[in-house]
């Protein structure tokens, strides 16, 4: 286990690296001059290569990047083209916002969806699996922001008991699990429906196995069969679907954040991307590769949890 | 008799300004405002983006200032006087006043500060502004002299925005690049903490010279980019204040119990630019007939949901450059057709636009399109991001563009940079020796009665060149709730807080 961890771990070192470049030469082909939208329209072209000399743009794009390159490995991303602000410090000041944001979407959307799923696999073709399947093909085709404005127009305006925009830091845990109520809601809300019919079908075709019918021989009673060994695994295909969705998610953290108003890592990257603040887009984006990544090992580690017939190695 | 009419007179005045000054003003206090977009630097010497201003009114002084009649008001400077056939502006300092980190602000400060913003390795925004600045020279502690190149009548309008607020310089040399996040300025709030994208704190400035100013005890920023959110804030009560709405809220807004709306003329406008180095709009009649054939009253009344104004030239109705006897911009379908025939292309011709992917900004331009098409005239539409239409507009790279000015008080910030042929943002590459005579003598002017005949001229000519075709003013728009008392309301969109105070009785 501890090996193959340690060799999934190595491998991601190569894809790193792929990802810098990729995201070096992205961050520097995008139109759009950053001494234009630093200085304003009206700057005369000599304080524009002032600028740029600077902040050492006027040299060829791959020394620029092997000089990003030997800095980042060493920690240290750049600063801010605008605040002068370290962009590890800017990215670790809001990764608590996203990461809780995050948590509080896979949170939501699993609540949802797991009971959801289990009800109208063993009720099939019940109202209760015509409403779940509802909820999913409505859930998954909403547009995530029109969800969003929807919710803070019923709950917000309409019934005052959420707060529309803003994110409060714990330890106010009450006020701070208001803020995020809604905005996991928007994130999670597809999530739950894509969940929801993964497992649906994951658990139809493991109730009709064998050893649930032996299960269900033995006498066990139906609360044991369906959740501990049909559920088990049925899970295998959610952790997949999950474990593939976190990445999405991580994208839609920007649209959720900026209509919400939350100071996370998805919205310090849009912004970045809008005013073309190199460092600090680099410096999400490479952030959020390492992420994905880590997330899709602690996927594979979970596998041989769920199915021990899945060897690691 | 005459006696009695004089006291009644007398009376009449006096009440008349009661009102104002009895009203108990209640000190203490903290302001929520909803923003449409983050402060990007506090640095007022480095800062580009318009909405960095709002937080800069409050912490930064300026030499002066302008109220809501355009007037230029004092504020740093006591007083001024314009020497030398206009070459020469002599400051008086008020004394006494202090930096939020206890330092002087003092003549030297400001030469100083200039100093600053002129140095090439700052590569400041405010250096093209400032361009006419030949020399300041420090007369004693409290005057100050600066000399410019030639006579610019828009100078002091120029000083009522960043380039007039004076920073500390113990603090930038403390600070130096980190002082982007620790301002320090001389105004009635001083910086605390910023959070970016979630808020940005003032707290009232004990030491500040106007005495009993400001009643609020603190001002928080919040930026909530989405406006119907925003405004959804602004109606639950989560913000006092609230900047940018959608003009398709403002009738909502009018109708909301507890909330105040103030609808004034902005400086903004809203335009396509020709390229006129490229054809078809190297020909002048071809330009002229996309001038008669877009209607900008259906503009103002679809796109903007009736607020604004159309616009026929540069200058908004909130200045009084503007010609409002002008009236050859109305739709003219049949000079239009005139006017391409005129030009070679009697059936029309086919042209792309380049716009900004807003809501708004689409829907101007599909208005326009449609309009257009009525005269066979095929307007494709390309949308971009704003970074990229920026660098398209500068590097000429575009047949018409369709972009904004958000204006400066003075004319001369919303003409001359765009119709003088060396004009700084004349990415159009119009040029008229005429134009540009009329736009260098009401710089040089100081007499607004004749600089408003020139521009006058600058307007017709403009309209008869159609170098752009100007499609709107913006309405400047605040919403706050009924608590918030004392704010007002200024052309140039700036809530100054010092003078507000908050009755939540």
């Amino acid at each position: 286990m501890i090996q193959f961890v340690a060799r999934r771990l190595l491998a991601t070192v190569p894809l790193l690296f792929f990802v810098s470049v990729v995201v070096f030469s992205f961050v520097h082909v995008l139109p759009g001059d950053p001494a234009i939208l630093f200085l304003g329209e009206e700057a005369t072209p000599e304080t524009l290569a002032q600028f740029r000399a600077r902040l050492g743009f006027d040299r060829p794009l791959s020394t620029q990047y092997l000089e990003w390159l030997g800095r980042a490995v060493r920690g240290d991303l750049g600063r801010s083209l605008r605040t002068n602000q370290p962009v590890t410090e800017a990215i670790l000041q809001r990764l608590p916002v996203t990461l809780e944001l995050l948590g509080a979407a896979l949170a939501v959307s699993l609540a949802i969806a797991i009971p959801a799923g289990i009800v109208s696999a063993v009720k099939r073709n019940s109202g209760v699996d015509l409403a779940s399947t509802v909820f999913a093909l409505v859930g998954f085709s909403l547009p995530n922001f029109w969800l969003g404005l929807i919710l803070i127009y019923v709950f917000a305006l309409l019934l005052r008991w959420l707060p529309p925009s803003g994110f409060v830091p714990l330890p106010a845990v009450a006020d701070n699990a208001k803020s995020l109520i809604l905005p996991a809601l928007t994130l999670g809300t597809a999530l739950a429906a894509l969940v929801t019919r993964q497992l649906r079908s994951g658990m139809l075709e493991v109730l009709r196995q064998d050893y649930v019918r032996t299960a269900q021989a033995k006498g066990l009673s139906q609360g044991v069969v369906v959740g501990k060994h049909a559920l088990k695994n049925a899970l295998i295909a959610v952790v997949t679907v999950v474990g593939l969705q976190i990445g999405g998610l991580l994208g839609n953290t920007i649209i959720t954040e900026s209509l919400f108003a939350l100071p996370g890592v998805g919205r310090l990257m849009i912004d970045a991307v809008f005013s073309r603040d190199f460092f600090i887009v680099q410096g999400v984006v490479l952030f959020l590769a390492v992420g994905y990544v880590l997330s899709n090992l602690i996927v594979d580690v979970l596998y041989s949890y769920l199915d021990p017939r899945i060897r690691l190695g | 008799m005459k006696g009695w009419v004089r006291l009644v007179a007398l009376a009449v005045v006096v009440l008349a300004a009661v009102p104002a000054t009895v009203v108990a003003q209640t000190r203490g206090g903290s302001i929520r405002i909803g923003m449409d977009a983050d402060t990007t630097t506090m640095d007022p010497h480095r800062s580009t983006a318009a909405v960095d201003r709002q937080v800069y009114n409050n912490v930064y002084g300026k030499l002066v200032d302008i109220d809501a009649r355009f007037g230029i008001v004092p504020q740093l400077a006591q007083s001024w006087e314009i020497k030398g056939g206009g070459l020469v502006y002599v400051f008086k300092l008020r004394r006494g006043v202090k930096f939020h980190d206890g330092t002087d602000f003092t003549a030297e400060i400001v030469k100083w500060n200039f100093d600053r913003m002129r140095d090439p390795a700052l590569a400041s925004a405010r250096r093209s502004e400032i361009a006419p600045v030949k020399d300041v020279k420090v007369v004693d502690p409290l005057t100050v002299e600066i000399t410019l190149s030639a006579p610019f009548a828009p100078f002091l309008s120029v000083l009522t925005d960043r380039a007039g607020m004076m920073v500390s310089r113990a603090a930038v040399e403390k600070y130096k690049d980190d002082f982007a996040r620790n301002p320090v300025g001389t105004g009635p709030f001083r910086f605390v903490e910023w959070v970016k994208d979630d808020h940005l704190t003032l707290k009232r400035f004990d030491g500040y010279w106007e005495s009993g100013l400001p009643h609020l005890d603190e001002a928080v920023y919040r930026p909530i980019p989405d406006s119907s959110v925003r405004f959804t804030a602004m109606r639950t009560g989560q913000i006092d204040i609230m900047h940018q709405i959608h003009p398709k809220d403002v009738g909502t807004a009018k109708a909301e119990r507890g909330v105040k709306v103030s609808e004034i003329a902005s400086l903004w406008w809203q335009g396509l630019h020709l390229n006129n180095q490229v054809a078809p709009f190297t020909n002048k009649a071809i330009r002229q007939a996309v001038w008669y054939a877009v209607d900008r009253n259906v503009v103002q009344r679809v796109a903007y949901f009736g607020s604004g104004a159309p616009a026929w030239g540069p200058f908004p109705p909130s200045m009084w450059a503007q010609d409002r006897d002008f009236t050859d911009w109305k739709r003219d379908p049949v000079k239009a057709k005139a006017k391409l025939a005129d030009g070679g292309m009697p059936n029309g011709f086919a042209f792309t636009v380049k716009g900004w992917n807003q809501p708004i900004q689409i829907q101007e331009l599909q208005i326009v399109q449609a309009q257009l098409k009525e005269l066979g005239v095929d307007m494709k539409i390309e949308l971009l991001e704003f970074g990229a239409l920026l660098a398209d507009l500068n590097s000429h790279n575009f047949v018409a563009l369709r972009i904004g000015w958000s204006g400066r008080p003075d004319p001369d910030g919303n003409a001359h940079v765009f119709l003088h042929s060396k004009g700084g943002l004349n990415r159009v590459r119009y040029s008229n020796s005429r134009m540009d005579e009329l736009l260098d003598q009401a710089r040089s002017e100081a007499d607004q009665a004749k600089r408003k005949v020139l521009y006058a001229q600058v307007t017709r000519l403009a309209a008869e060149d159609a170098p752009y075709i100007w499609l709107h003013h913006d309405a400047e728009v605040k919403v706050w709730a009924e608590h918030v008392k004392g704010f007002e309301h200024i052309s140039d969109g700036m809530m100054r807080f010092k003078g507000v105070w908050l009755d939540k009785r």
